[in-house]
Protein backbone atom coordinates (compact mmCIF):
# COMPACT_ATOMS: atom_id res chain seq x y z
CA UNK A 1 0.00 0.00 0.00
CA UNK A 2 1.38 3.17 -0.76
CA UNK A 3 2.34 4.98 2.16
CA UNK A 4 0.09 8.25 3.23
CA UNK A 5 2.58 9.73 5.39
CA UNK A 6 1.95 9.41 9.20
CA UNK A 7 1.05 12.87 9.44
CA UNK A 8 -0.81 12.84 5.98
CA UNK A 9 -3.16 10.28 8.03
CA UNK A 10 -3.64 12.45 10.90
CA UNK A 11 -5.28 14.71 9.02
CA UNK A 12 -7.54 12.63 6.55
CA UNK A 13 -10.69 13.56 8.43
CA UNK A 14 -9.24 17.44 7.79
CA UNK A 15 -8.73 16.61 4.10
CA UNK A 16 -12.12 15.00 3.58
CA UNK A 17 -14.11 17.79 5.30
CA UNK A 18 -12.57 20.56 3.27
CA UNK A 19 -13.60 18.66 0.42
CA UNK A 20 -17.00 17.77 1.66
CA UNK A 21 -17.30 21.45 2.35
CA UNK A 22 -16.26 22.79 -0.89
CA UNK A 23 -18.74 19.85 -2.67
CA UNK A 24 -21.11 21.07 -0.47
CA UNK A 25 -20.68 24.87 -1.96
CA UNK A 26 -20.27 24.22 -5.32
CA UNK A 27 -21.65 20.68 -6.46
CA UNK A 28 -18.32 20.30 -8.05
CA UNK A 29 -16.36 17.05 -6.26
CA UNK A 30 -13.67 17.31 -8.66
CA UNK A 31 -13.27 20.97 -8.20
CA UNK A 32 -13.07 20.25 -4.33
CA UNK A 33 -10.66 17.82 -4.74
CA UNK A 34 -7.97 20.00 -7.14
CA UNK A 35 -8.96 22.83 -4.56
CA UNK A 36 -7.23 20.59 -1.57
CA UNK A 37 -3.81 19.73 -3.41
CA UNK A 38 -2.62 21.56 -1.47
CA UNK A 39 -3.38 19.83 1.30
CA UNK A 40 -0.12 17.56 0.84
CA UNK A 41 2.40 20.93 0.59
CA UNK A 42 0.61 22.25 3.69
CA UNK A 43 1.49 18.68 5.41
CA UNK A 44 4.57 19.38 4.62
CA UNK A 45 4.93 22.73 6.06
CA UNK A 46 3.23 21.85 9.31
CA UNK A 47 6.38 19.31 9.64
CA UNK A 48 8.62 21.72 9.61
CA UNK A 49 6.87 24.39 11.20
CA UNK A 50 4.74 22.69 13.65
CA UNK A 51 0.51 22.59 13.20
CA UNK A 52 -1.16 24.93 13.28
CA UNK A 53 -3.98 25.28 16.15
CA UNK A 54 -6.69 24.52 14.06
CA UNK A 55 -5.66 22.91 11.07
CA UNK A 56 -9.20 22.13 9.62
CA UNK A 57 -9.79 26.09 9.45
CA UNK A 58 -6.30 26.58 7.65
CA UNK A 59 -6.67 24.35 4.98
CA UNK A 60 -10.60 25.43 4.33
CA UNK A 61 -9.36 29.29 3.57
CA UNK A 62 -6.64 27.99 1.20
CA UNK A 63 -8.93 25.22 -0.34
CA UNK A 64 -11.84 27.85 -0.51
CA UNK A 65 -10.21 30.54 -2.35
CA UNK A 66 -8.34 28.22 -4.26
CA UNK A 67 -11.81 27.19 -5.64
CA UNK A 68 -12.81 30.10 -6.31
CA UNK A 69 -9.99 31.64 -8.35
CA UNK A 70 -10.48 28.02 -10.40
CA UNK A 71 -14.41 28.84 -11.01
CA UNK A 72 -13.35 32.50 -11.66
CA UNK A 73 -11.04 32.05 -14.26
CA UNK A 74 -12.37 28.67 -15.87
CA UNK A 75 -16.27 29.77 -16.98
CA UNK A 76 -17.10 32.39 -19.44
CA UNK A 77 -20.99 31.37 -19.13
CA UNK A 78 -20.71 32.38 -15.57
CA UNK A 79 -22.93 29.67 -14.79
CA UNK A 80 -20.37 27.99 -11.86
CA UNK A 81 -20.06 31.10 -9.75
CA UNK A 82 -23.83 30.68 -9.59
CA UNK A 83 -23.65 27.60 -8.63
CA UNK A 84 -22.01 28.33 -5.53
CA UNK A 85 -24.88 28.83 -3.53
CA UNK A 86 -25.60 32.30 -2.26
CA UNK A 87 -27.89 31.52 1.08
CA UNK A 88 -24.78 32.42 3.29
CA UNK A 89 -23.03 35.06 1.28
CA UNK A 90 -22.09 37.89 3.64
CA UNK A 91 -23.22 41.32 3.53
CA UNK A 92 -20.70 42.19 0.86
CA UNK A 93 -21.61 39.14 -1.84
CA UNK A 94 -17.72 38.53 -1.85
CA UNK A 95 -18.32 34.65 -1.63
CA UNK A 96 -14.13 35.39 -0.78
CA UNK A 97 -15.51 37.32 2.14
CA UNK A 98 -17.33 34.20 3.12
CA UNK A 99 -15.22 31.37 4.35
CA UNK A 100 -17.38 28.08 4.78
CA UNK A 101 -16.90 25.98 7.85
CA UNK A 102 -16.22 22.36 7.58
CA UNK A 103 -18.73 20.89 9.47
CA UNK A 104 -19.27 16.91 10.52
CA UNK A 105 -23.02 17.32 8.70
CA UNK A 106 -20.14 17.89 5.10
CA UNK A 107 -18.83 15.39 5.82
CA UNK A 108 -22.20 12.64 6.33
CA UNK A 109 -22.95 14.45 3.04
CA UNK A 110 -19.70 14.01 1.00
CA UNK A 111 -20.30 10.38 2.06
CA UNK A 112 -23.64 9.90 1.18
CA UNK A 113 -22.49 11.87 -2.60
CA UNK A 114 -19.98 9.51 -2.94
CA UNK A 115 -22.47 6.25 -2.13
CA UNK A 116 -25.22 7.70 -4.04
CA UNK A 117 -27.23 4.75 -5.72
CA UNK A 118 -26.95 6.45 -8.92
CA UNK A 119 -23.79 5.73 -9.22
CA UNK A 120 -22.49 2.01 -9.91
CA UNK A 121 -21.54 -0.13 -6.88
CA UNK A 122 -17.88 -0.78 -7.79
CA UNK A 123 -17.45 3.08 -8.64
CA UNK A 124 -18.92 3.80 -5.25
CA UNK A 125 -16.50 2.04 -3.49
CA UNK A 126 -13.42 3.65 -5.34
CA UNK A 127 -14.64 7.20 -5.19
CA UNK A 128 -15.48 6.64 -1.57
CA UNK A 129 -11.42 5.31 -1.09
CA UNK A 130 -10.03 8.47 -3.20
CA UNK A 131 -12.28 10.98 -2.15
CA UNK A 132 -13.10 10.36 1.73
CA UNK A 133 -9.94 8.08 2.42
CA UNK A 134 -7.71 10.19 0.44
CA UNK A 135 -6.45 6.91 -1.38
CA UNK A 136 -4.49 8.45 -4.32
CA UNK A 137 -5.91 6.81 -7.61
CA UNK A 138 -2.78 4.61 -8.54
CA UNK A 139 -3.58 2.72 -5.14
CA UNK A 140 -7.66 2.61 -5.83
CA UNK A 141 -6.61 1.27 -9.28
CA UNK A 142 -4.00 -1.67 -7.45
CA UNK A 143 -6.64 -2.75 -5.31
CA UNK A 144 -9.66 -3.26 -8.14
CA UNK A 145 -6.60 -4.70 -10.26
CA UNK A 146 -7.16 -2.23 -12.83
CA UNK A 147 -4.66 0.29 -14.98
CA UNK A 148 -4.72 3.43 -13.45
CA UNK A 149 -5.52 5.61 -16.16
CA UNK A 150 -9.04 3.48 -16.60
CA UNK A 151 -9.46 4.13 -12.59
CA UNK A 152 -8.99 7.80 -13.36
CA UNK A 153 -11.12 7.85 -15.94
CA UNK A 154 -14.01 6.12 -14.12
CA UNK A 155 -13.49 8.64 -10.87
CA UNK A 156 -14.02 11.47 -13.62
CA UNK A 157 -17.38 10.02 -14.97
CA UNK A 158 -18.33 9.58 -11.17
CA UNK A 159 -17.50 13.27 -10.09
CA UNK A 160 -18.80 14.41 -13.75
CA UNK A 161 -22.36 12.62 -12.81
CA UNK A 162 -22.38 14.01 -9.48
CA UNK A 163 -22.19 17.71 -10.66
CA UNK A 164 -23.84 17.41 -14.13
CA UNK A 165 -26.72 15.16 -12.93
CA UNK A 166 -27.90 17.33 -10.00
CA UNK A 167 -27.52 14.45 -6.98
CA UNK A 168 -29.05 15.90 -3.89
CA UNK A 169 -26.24 16.83 -1.95
CA UNK A 170 -28.38 17.46 1.70
CA UNK A 171 -28.83 14.46 3.92
CA UNK A 172 -31.80 12.51 3.24
CA UNK A 173 -34.32 12.29 6.27
CA UNK A 174 -36.79 9.47 7.44
CA UNK A 175 -36.82 6.05 5.23
CA UNK A 176 -34.48 7.51 2.66
CA UNK A 177 -31.88 8.05 5.31
CA UNK A 178 -31.78 4.45 6.40
CA UNK A 179 -31.57 3.35 2.50
CA UNK A 180 -28.56 5.67 2.34
CA UNK A 181 -26.69 5.22 5.21
CA UNK A 182 -27.14 1.34 4.35
CA UNK A 183 -25.52 1.98 1.08
CA UNK A 184 -22.58 3.46 2.75
CA UNK A 185 -22.36 0.86 5.59
CA UNK A 186 -22.54 -1.75 1.97
CA UNK A 187 -19.28 0.26 0.81
CA UNK A 188 -17.13 0.53 3.96
CA UNK A 189 -18.33 -3.62 4.02
CA UNK A 190 -17.09 -4.57 0.34
CA UNK A 191 -14.01 -2.64 1.55
CA UNK A 192 -13.29 -4.72 4.84
CA UNK A 193 -14.14 -8.16 2.61
CA UNK A 194 -11.58 -7.15 -0.71
CA UNK A 195 -8.98 -6.55 2.52
CA UNK A 196 -9.74 -10.34 3.92
CA UNK A 197 -10.19 -11.52 0.14
CA UNK A 198 -6.96 -9.28 -0.90
CA UNK A 199 -8.11 -10.77 -4.96
CA UNK A 200 -5.57 -8.76 -6.21
CA UNK A 201 -2.99 -9.93 -4.22
CA UNK A 202 -0.11 -11.99 -3.90
CA UNK A 203 -0.40 -11.76 0.03
CA UNK A 204 -3.11 -13.47 2.71
CA UNK A 205 -4.25 -9.96 3.14
CA UNK A 206 -4.73 -6.59 2.20
CA UNK A 207 -3.45 -4.62 5.14
CA UNK A 208 -4.29 -1.21 3.76
CA UNK A 209 -8.00 -1.26 3.17
CA UNK A 210 -8.38 -3.22 6.44
CA UNK A 211 -7.41 -0.31 8.26
CA UNK A 212 -9.43 1.85 5.76
CA UNK A 213 -12.64 0.10 6.59
CA UNK A 214 -11.60 0.83 9.82
CA UNK A 215 -10.92 4.16 9.19
CA UNK A 216 -14.15 4.81 7.29
CA UNK A 217 -16.44 2.81 9.69
CA UNK A 218 -15.11 4.97 12.89
CA UNK A 219 -16.31 8.04 11.38
CA UNK A 220 -19.71 6.64 10.18
CA UNK A 221 -19.95 5.78 13.73
CA UNK A 222 -19.12 9.22 14.82
CA UNK A 223 -21.48 11.24 12.77
CA UNK A 224 -24.11 9.16 13.30
CA UNK A 225 -23.76 8.26 17.24
CA UNK A 226 -27.43 6.75 17.57
CA UNK A 227 -27.44 3.94 14.79
CA UNK A 228 -26.98 0.61 15.90
CA UNK A 229 -25.87 -0.81 12.62
CA UNK A 230 -23.30 1.72 12.39
CA UNK A 231 -21.91 0.82 15.55
CA UNK A 232 -22.26 -2.72 14.63
CA UNK A 233 -20.18 -2.27 11.47
CA UNK A 234 -17.71 -0.74 13.44
CA UNK A 235 -17.39 -3.54 15.70
CA UNK A 236 -16.82 -5.98 12.72
CA UNK A 237 -14.01 -3.81 11.20
CA UNK A 238 -12.50 -3.45 14.62
CA UNK A 239 -12.35 -7.23 15.00
CA UNK A 240 -11.48 -7.99 11.72
CA UNK A 241 -8.94 -5.60 11.39
CA UNK A 242 -7.69 -6.95 15.01
CA UNK A 243 -6.71 -10.52 13.18
CA UNK A 244 -4.30 -8.74 10.72
CA UNK A 245 -1.12 -9.12 12.34
CA UNK A 246 -1.96 -13.02 12.71
CA UNK A 247 -2.85 -13.77 9.43
CA UNK A 248 -0.12 -14.43 7.62
CA UNK A 249 3.04 -16.89 8.89
CA UNK A 250 7.09 -15.47 8.93
CA UNK A 251 6.83 -17.00 5.41
CA UNK A 252 4.13 -15.47 3.66
CA UNK A 253 1.77 -18.06 4.33
CA UNK A 254 -1.84 -17.06 4.53
CA UNK A 255 -3.05 -18.54 8.75
CA UNK A 256 -7.04 -19.55 8.76
CA UNK A 257 -8.78 -18.52 11.48
CA UNK A 258 -8.50 -21.86 13.77
CA UNK A 259 -4.83 -21.80 13.47
CA UNK A 260 -4.06 -18.06 13.99
CA UNK A 261 -1.77 -17.36 16.52
CA UNK A 262 -3.62 -15.41 18.98
CA UNK A 263 -0.93 -13.62 20.81
CA UNK A 264 -0.84 -11.42 17.92
CA UNK A 265 -4.17 -10.28 17.57
CA UNK A 266 -4.21 -6.73 18.32
CA UNK A 267 -5.50 -6.65 22.14
CA UNK A 268 -6.33 -2.37 21.47
CA UNK A 269 -8.99 -2.78 18.79
CA UNK A 270 -10.25 -5.74 20.28
CA UNK A 271 -11.00 -3.95 23.27
CA UNK A 272 -12.43 -0.71 21.23
CA UNK A 273 -14.37 -3.67 19.50
CA UNK A 274 -16.01 -5.48 22.58
CA UNK A 275 -16.48 -1.88 24.09
CA UNK A 276 -18.20 -0.63 20.98
CA UNK A 277 -20.39 -3.96 21.32
CA UNK A 278 -21.19 -3.92 24.86
CA UNK A 279 -22.57 -0.18 24.74
CA UNK A 280 -24.40 0.42 21.30
CA UNK A 281 -26.84 -2.27 22.62
CA UNK A 282 -28.39 -0.23 24.47
CA UNK A 283 -31.58 -2.60 25.07
CA UNK A 284 -32.88 -1.85 21.51
CA UNK A 285 -33.55 -4.64 18.54
CA UNK A 286 -29.95 -6.03 16.61
CA UNK A 287 -29.12 -5.17 13.35
CA UNK A 288 -27.19 -7.91 10.64
CA UNK A 289 -24.01 -6.04 11.24
CA UNK A 290 -24.09 -5.57 15.03
CA UNK A 291 -24.87 -9.93 14.64
CA UNK A 292 -21.97 -10.32 12.89
CA UNK A 293 -19.92 -8.21 15.02
CA UNK A 294 -21.00 -9.90 18.07
CA UNK A 295 -20.17 -13.77 16.05
CA UNK A 296 -16.84 -11.92 15.46
CA UNK A 297 -16.66 -10.94 19.44
CA UNK A 298 -17.07 -14.39 20.00
CA UNK A 299 -14.31 -15.58 18.42
CA UNK A 300 -12.33 -12.42 20.05
CA UNK A 301 -12.97 -13.04 23.22
CA UNK A 302 -11.23 -16.47 23.31
CA UNK A 303 -7.63 -16.73 23.87
CA UNK A 304 -8.02 -20.91 22.66
CA UNK A 305 -9.42 -22.03 20.01
CA UNK A 306 -10.80 -25.15 21.85
CA UNK A 307 -12.87 -22.75 24.19
CA UNK A 308 -15.02 -21.45 21.07
CA UNK A 309 -18.78 -21.60 21.91
CA UNK A 310 -20.16 -22.59 18.77
CA UNK A 311 -23.54 -23.21 20.69
CA UNK A 312 -23.71 -18.74 21.17
CA UNK A 313 -22.34 -18.82 17.73
CA UNK A 314 -25.24 -20.68 16.32
CA UNK A 315 -27.74 -18.95 17.89
CA UNK A 316 -26.55 -15.72 16.80
CA UNK A 317 -26.09 -16.87 13.40
CA UNK A 318 -29.94 -17.99 13.42
CA UNK A 319 -30.93 -14.41 14.60
CA UNK A 320 -29.02 -13.01 11.74
CA UNK A 321 -30.75 -14.96 9.45
CA UNK A 322 -33.97 -13.88 10.29
CA UNK A 323 -32.39 -10.53 9.12
CA UNK A 324 -30.15 -12.01 6.16
CA UNK A 325 -32.15 -14.36 4.62
CA UNK A 326 -29.84 -14.74 1.75
CA UNK A 327 -27.61 -18.21 0.76
CA UNK A 328 -24.32 -16.46 1.09
CA UNK A 329 -24.80 -15.77 4.89
CA UNK A 330 -26.41 -19.32 5.56
CA UNK A 331 -23.08 -21.02 4.22
CA UNK A 332 -21.42 -19.02 7.26
CA UNK A 333 -24.24 -20.62 9.09
CA UNK A 334 -23.82 -23.89 8.22
CA UNK A 335 -20.49 -23.86 9.23
CA UNK A 336 -21.36 -23.03 12.97
CA UNK A 337 -24.32 -25.17 13.28
CA UNK A 338 -22.27 -28.03 12.09
CA UNK A 339 -19.82 -27.12 14.86
CA UNK A 340 -22.27 -26.71 17.22
CA UNK A 341 -24.70 -29.67 16.21
CA UNK A 342 -22.66 -32.20 14.54
CA UNK A 343 -22.21 -32.34 10.66
CA UNK A 344 -25.33 -33.45 9.53
CA UNK A 345 -26.89 -30.40 10.96
CA UNK A 346 -24.74 -28.08 9.17
CA UNK A 347 -25.28 -30.67 6.20
CA UNK A 348 -29.10 -29.46 6.34
CA UNK A 349 -28.43 -26.37 5.71
CA UNK A 350 -26.20 -26.51 2.96
CA UNK A 351 -27.98 -28.82 1.13
CA UNK A 352 -30.86 -26.91 -0.32
CA UNK A 353 -28.41 -24.04 -1.31
CA UNK A 354 -26.42 -26.66 -3.09
CA UNK A 355 -29.29 -28.13 -4.59
CA UNK A 356 -30.23 -24.54 -5.77
CA UNK A 357 -27.55 -24.14 -7.74
CA UNK A 358 -26.89 -20.86 -7.50
CA UNK A 359 -23.54 -20.57 -5.57
CA UNK A 360 -21.93 -22.83 -7.81
CA UNK A 361 -18.58 -20.29 -8.41
CA UNK A 362 -19.28 -19.39 -4.47
CA UNK A 363 -15.71 -20.61 -3.02
CA UNK A 364 -16.54 -20.66 0.37
CA UNK A 365 -19.81 -22.92 -0.41
CA UNK A 366 -17.65 -25.64 -1.43
CA UNK A 367 -15.27 -25.03 1.64
CA UNK A 368 -18.40 -25.32 4.31
CA UNK A 369 -18.91 -28.66 1.99
CA UNK A 370 -15.78 -30.14 2.51
CA UNK A 371 -15.72 -28.50 6.41
CA UNK A 372 -18.45 -30.52 6.94
CA UNK A 373 -18.14 -33.68 4.76
CA UNK A 374 -14.98 -34.52 6.15
CA UNK A 375 -16.63 -33.82 9.60
CA UNK A 376 -19.11 -36.38 8.82
CA UNK A 377 -16.56 -38.93 7.97
CA UNK A 378 -17.29 -38.93 4.43
CA UNK A 379 -13.65 -38.16 3.23
CA UNK A 380 -13.76 -38.69 -0.78
CA UNK A 381 -16.68 -36.23 -1.44
CA UNK A 382 -14.60 -33.85 1.20
CA UNK A 383 -11.65 -34.30 -1.23
CA UNK A 384 -13.95 -33.42 -4.35
CA UNK A 385 -15.45 -30.39 -2.29
CA UNK A 386 -12.06 -28.93 -0.95
CA UNK A 387 -11.00 -29.14 -5.05
CA UNK A 388 -13.96 -27.56 -6.18
CA UNK A 389 -13.21 -24.96 -3.42
CA UNK A 390 -9.36 -24.47 -4.35
CA UNK A 391 -10.30 -23.96 -8.08
CA UNK A 392 -12.21 -20.93 -6.78
CA UNK A 393 -10.38 -18.86 -4.20
CA UNK A 394 -8.44 -16.53 -6.34
CA UNK A 395 -5.74 -15.33 -3.83
CA UNK A 396 -2.70 -17.96 -3.91
CA UNK A 397 -1.99 -17.82 -0.29
CA UNK A 398 -5.33 -18.60 0.63
CA UNK A 399 -5.18 -21.32 -2.04
CA UNK A 400 -2.04 -22.90 -0.59
CA UNK A 401 -3.76 -22.75 2.63
CA UNK A 402 -6.61 -24.13 1.79
CA UNK A 403 -5.16 -27.12 0.12
CA UNK A 404 -2.19 -27.75 2.70
CA UNK A 405 -4.77 -27.49 6.32
CA UNK A 406 -6.51 -30.70 7.13
CA UNK A 407 -8.84 -28.13 9.42
CA UNK A 408 -11.55 -26.33 7.34
CA UNK A 409 -11.31 -22.96 8.71
CA UNK A 410 -11.26 -21.48 4.97
CA UNK A 411 -15.20 -21.97 5.05
CA UNK A 412 -15.68 -20.19 8.98
CA UNK A 413 -13.33 -17.34 7.90
CA UNK A 414 -10.04 -15.59 8.51
CA UNK B 1 -33.83 20.42 -13.18
CA UNK B 2 -35.56 19.49 -15.84
CA UNK B 3 -35.28 15.21 -16.25
CA UNK B 4 -36.73 13.14 -19.67
CA UNK B 5 -37.87 10.08 -17.86
CA UNK B 6 -37.82 7.71 -20.79
CA UNK B 7 -40.33 4.81 -20.37
CA UNK B 8 -40.03 1.45 -21.93
CA UNK B 9 -41.48 -2.05 -21.97
CA UNK B 10 -39.67 -4.79 -22.09
CA UNK B 11 -41.57 -7.91 -24.04
CA UNK B 12 -39.64 -10.86 -22.35
CA UNK B 13 -41.11 -9.71 -18.89
CA UNK B 14 -44.90 -9.72 -20.16
CA UNK B 15 -45.73 -12.89 -19.05
CA UNK B 16 -43.37 -12.89 -15.94
CA UNK B 17 -45.54 -12.53 -13.59
CA UNK B 18 -48.48 -12.92 -16.38
CA UNK B 19 -49.89 -9.65 -17.33
CA UNK B 20 -53.48 -10.21 -15.99
CA UNK B 21 -54.20 -6.15 -15.91
CA UNK B 22 -56.79 -5.53 -18.41
CA UNK B 23 -56.25 -2.78 -20.71
CA UNK B 24 -58.83 0.16 -19.19
CA UNK B 25 -57.03 -0.34 -15.93
CA UNK B 26 -53.32 0.39 -17.74
CA UNK B 27 -54.55 3.58 -19.21
CA UNK B 28 -56.07 4.74 -16.06
CA UNK B 29 -52.90 3.79 -14.21
CA UNK B 30 -51.24 6.63 -16.45
CA UNK B 31 -53.85 9.24 -16.42
CA UNK B 32 -53.41 9.24 -12.21
CA UNK B 33 -49.96 9.53 -13.25
CA UNK B 34 -49.81 12.07 -15.14
CA UNK B 35 -52.50 14.01 -13.07
CA UNK B 36 -50.12 13.31 -9.86
CA UNK B 37 -47.71 15.15 -12.20
CA UNK B 38 -49.90 18.00 -12.67
CA UNK B 39 -51.20 18.37 -9.18
CA UNK B 40 -47.70 18.21 -7.86
CA UNK B 41 -46.91 21.33 -10.41
CA UNK B 42 -43.86 19.55 -12.22
CA UNK B 43 -45.35 18.69 -15.55
CA UNK B 44 -43.49 20.23 -18.23
CA UNK B 45 -44.53 17.78 -20.87
CA UNK B 46 -45.86 13.97 -21.44
CA UNK B 47 -47.13 11.87 -24.15
CA UNK B 48 -47.73 7.91 -24.85
CA UNK B 49 -46.51 6.97 -27.61
CA UNK B 50 -47.45 4.87 -31.09
CA UNK B 51 -45.52 1.10 -30.78
CA UNK B 52 -42.39 0.84 -33.03
CA UNK B 53 -44.18 -0.84 -35.86
CA UNK B 54 -45.74 2.75 -36.85
CA UNK B 55 -41.99 4.43 -36.61
CA UNK B 56 -40.05 6.04 -38.90
CA UNK B 57 -36.31 7.41 -39.03
CA UNK B 58 -34.77 10.02 -41.04
CA UNK B 59 -31.48 10.11 -41.69
CA UNK B 60 -28.80 11.84 -44.29
CA UNK B 61 -26.39 9.99 -45.47
CA UNK B 62 -23.64 11.54 -48.29
CA UNK B 63 -25.96 14.13 -48.93
CA UNK B 64 -29.18 12.01 -49.77
CA UNK B 65 -32.29 11.64 -47.32
CA UNK B 66 -32.31 8.07 -46.08
CA UNK B 67 -36.01 7.14 -44.81
CA UNK B 68 -36.19 3.93 -43.33
CA UNK B 69 -39.28 2.34 -41.74
CA UNK B 70 -38.83 1.24 -38.24
CA UNK B 71 -36.80 2.89 -35.13
CA UNK B 72 -33.78 4.12 -35.08
CA UNK B 73 -31.81 1.10 -33.44
CA UNK B 74 -33.30 -2.42 -32.55
CA UNK B 75 -33.69 -3.32 -29.02
CA UNK B 76 -35.31 -5.12 -26.88
CA UNK B 77 -36.55 -2.74 -24.81
CA UNK B 78 -39.61 -0.38 -26.71
CA UNK B 79 -39.76 2.95 -26.17
CA UNK B 80 -43.52 3.38 -25.23
CA UNK B 81 -43.79 7.09 -23.90
CA UNK B 82 -42.21 10.00 -22.09
CA UNK B 83 -41.96 12.55 -19.22
CA UNK B 84 -40.59 15.93 -18.97
CA UNK B 85 -40.57 17.19 -15.39
CA UNK B 86 -39.37 20.07 -13.19
CA UNK B 87 -38.11 19.03 -9.61
CA UNK B 88 -35.32 19.90 -7.47
CA UNK B 89 -32.63 17.23 -8.15
CA UNK B 90 -31.87 13.54 -9.49
CA UNK B 91 -33.50 12.46 -6.18
CA UNK B 92 -36.90 14.12 -6.58
CA UNK B 93 -36.70 12.32 -10.15
CA UNK B 94 -35.70 9.28 -9.18
CA UNK B 95 -38.73 9.01 -6.60
CA UNK B 96 -41.06 10.13 -9.57
CA UNK B 97 -39.46 7.53 -12.02
CA UNK B 98 -40.43 5.13 -9.48
CA UNK B 99 -44.04 5.08 -9.16
CA UNK B 100 -44.21 5.22 -12.43
CA UNK B 101 -46.98 2.43 -13.94
CA UNK B 102 -44.47 0.44 -16.19
CA UNK B 103 -41.17 -0.11 -13.56
CA UNK B 104 -42.39 -3.91 -13.05
CA UNK B 105 -42.57 -5.07 -16.89
CA UNK B 106 -40.13 -2.10 -17.94
CA UNK B 107 -37.80 0.44 -17.07
CA UNK B 108 -37.87 3.98 -16.53
CA UNK B 109 -34.40 5.98 -17.88
CA UNK B 110 -33.96 9.52 -15.87
CA UNK B 111 -31.81 11.62 -18.21
CA UNK B 112 -31.09 15.37 -17.01
CA UNK B 113 -31.73 18.02 -19.61
CA UNK B 114 -28.79 20.44 -20.57
CA UNK B 115 -29.17 23.87 -20.26
CA UNK B 116 -28.01 25.82 -23.00
CA UNK B 117 -29.18 28.41 -25.44
CA UNK B 118 -30.87 25.37 -27.77
CA UNK B 119 -33.34 24.71 -24.96
CA UNK B 120 -36.87 25.22 -24.70
CA UNK B 121 -36.63 27.28 -21.62
CA UNK B 122 -33.98 29.62 -23.54
CA UNK B 123 -36.84 30.01 -26.70
CA UNK B 124 -39.10 31.91 -23.54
Amino acid sequence: MVALGQLERTFREERAAVVATILGRTGDLQLAEDAVQAFAAAVVRWEADGVPQSPRAWLVVVAWRRALDRIRSHDARGQREERVTGSQLTPTGDPADDVPGATDDDLLKLIFACCHPALGPEVRVALTLRSVAGIPTAEVARLFVMPEATMAQRLVRAKRKIRDTGLRLEIPEGQALQERLEAVRSVIHLVLTAGVTAGGSDLPVEVGLCAEAVWLARLVARLTPDDIESAGLLVLCLLTHARTPARASATGRAVLLADQDRTHWDADLIAEGLDVLATSRRGRLPGSYWLEGAIAAEHARVADVARTDWTRIAALHRALAILRPDPVTAVARAVAVGRAEGPAAGLAVLRPIVDAGTLQAHAPLHAAMADLLAAAGEDAAAAGARARAAELIVNPTHRRAFGCENSSSVSSGA
Amino acid sequence: MRYLLLLTSDPSRLDDPPQVTPEDQVINDWVEMTRALADAGILVAGEALEGRDVATTVRRRHDQRLVTDGPFAETTELLIGYYLIDVADLDAALAWAARMPNVTWGSVEVRPVRPGPASTEAMG
